[in-house]
């Protein structure tokens, strides 16, 4: 009985958003409410999470581990946003902007990080995965691509090579397609193994 | 009550057609789940890698990515990390997860708990081992980066929706001489790490877990289903062209 009433539960929400989707004029009234009801046990589901990794990170600093310098940073800024949060709340400009003035360049710095580091794994594909049908294709296309991106033929204004250029640009949405029919297919399975039971991604 | 449109009605017999697939696949392959099935290499490699860490005497740390909000896909790694969690129990280091959202936190979190419940082992198990690394997709890369850089680490898998972003946990890995696992449902981040060393699962290969684990004779049912729905899908779109070209179907 412990067991089936979660599943009942899934199940029964899983399979009224699934209806409510198709037949959204008749349910839409309902959706909502489910919906609601999930954006709820979301938010507590965050602050429970957040309280786990607090909880593990003060263990940490009492415990002296290695590395427990790092939690006092975590605890300590965490502290200070949701002091600042608490007092000025959360919609003030000045709080908005103090978390954006942080949170913006340490973003940006991990974006143009990535960046490099996506050119320099694309300079070593080659050696790494050896010469193949697939790293072959891999290096033409990108290189085709990036030439395109770069739009000097396109300025060119040939009217037979803009044809080309527009199947060539056609070319990665119809791939891209292929594979989200697959993906789709998948998560369709995915879900509805949850909503029958069958799959229990909520626990043994 | 009004007629469905053409979409919805297609959406809706491709639910049906996928349940009664999934069910005649259920009922046919029951005695024998898994004969004859294709298995994943990149799920069976997180499988080697599990035992490779238990010799070792080190860790797995697997990032299941961004939360269930931001992508439902989210739910296909946590039965990889039931697996993993239940091969490494007895082990020096158990398995450890990091997730990216709220929800992803608290269900894997369950799951590792319940994993342990299961194994009648429930005293060994710490909060520690399945928690959050980031709300947001930034703050789950940066709350992921000193944990695949830990020295206990044997490898790192990232099972679950992973941005491009994911490259630099991936290239700090590989600095480290660990192997990594990817197996993500976003097709960019897919694309962008294929330029790196780490074992990639393409496309849907994202939810052959259960079957290639053979941990879930419902997973093995579904990736049955899921080919011959692929089938009918290809026959559908190749028809529909066809009349489209001849000028039958508009």
């Amino acid at each position: 009985m412990k067991k089936a009433i979660p599943i009942l539960i899934a199940g029964l929400s899983g399979l009224l958003v699934l209806v409510a989707l198709i037949w959204q004029p008749q349910l839409a009234g309902w959706l909502e409410v489910v919906l609601n009801w999930a954006v709820i046990i979301a938010s507590v589901a965050a602050l429970v999470a957040m309280a786990t990794l607090l909880l593990a990170h003060t263990r940490k600093i009492i415990m002296v581990r290695h590395g427990f310098i790092y939690s006092v940073i975590l605890i300590g800024a965490f502290l200070v946003s949701f002091v600042g949060g608490m007092t000025a709340g959360v919609e003030n400009p000045s709080y908005l902007r103090w978390i954006a003035a942080i949170q913006q360049p340490a973003e940006a710095s991990l974006l143009g990080l990535a960046a490099l580091v996506m050119a320099a794994a694309a300079l070593r594909l080659f050696h790494q995965r050896g010469w193949s049908a697939l790293t072959v294709s891999f290096g033409i296309s990108a290189l085709v691509f990036l030439v395109l991106g770069l739009g000097w033929l396109q300025a060119l204004q040939i009217p037979q090579l803009d044809i080309v250029i527009g199947y060539l640009e056609a070319l990665p949405l119809v791939g891209m397609r292929g594979l989200l029919i697959g993906m789709g297919l998948g998560a369709l399975l995915l879900g509805l193994r949850i909503v029958l039971g069958l799959e229990r991604p909520y626990g043994e | 009550m009004p007629a469905l449109s053409l979409n919805d009605l297609l959406a809706f017999g491709l639910c049906v057609l996928a349940l009664v697939a999934l069910g005649m696949n259920l009922l046919v392959h029951r005695k024998h789940p898994y004969s004859g099935l294709r298995h994943t290499s990149a799920v069976r490699s997180t499988e080697i890698l599990s035992q490779a860490a238990a010799e070792q005497g080190k860790r797995l740390t697997i990032g299941l990515g961004l939360d269930v909000a931001d992508s439902t896909t989210a739910m296909a790694s946590l039965p990889v990390l039931a697996a993993l969690t239940r091969r490494s129990i007895f082990t020096d280091q158990p398995v450890r997860a990091a997730s990216g959202g709220g929800t992803l936190a608290c269900l894997s979190q369950s799951v590792v708990r319940g994993t342990y419940q299961g194994a009648v082992t429930p005293e060994l198990f710490k909060p520690d081992y399945a928690l959050l690394a980031g709300l947001s997709p930034y703050a789950y890369l940066a709350g992921l980066l000193p944990q695949a850089a830990s020295r206990a680490n044997a490898g790192v898998i990232l099972y679950g929706p992973h941005r491009p972003e994911s490259v630099l946990a991936v290239d700090l890995v590989e600095r480290k001489g660990n192997p990594v696992i990817v197996l993500t449902s976003d097709l960019s981040a897919q694309a962008v790490l294929l330029a790196s060393s780490a074992q990639l699962s393409l496309g849907e290969d994202f939810f052959d877990s259960g079957a290639s684990l053979e941990v879930n004779p419902s997973a093995a049912a579904a990736l049955r289903a899921q080919d011959l729905l692929r089938i009918v899908i290809t026959v559908g779109l190749i028809l529909g062209a066809v009349l489209r070209l001849l000028g039958v179907w508009q």
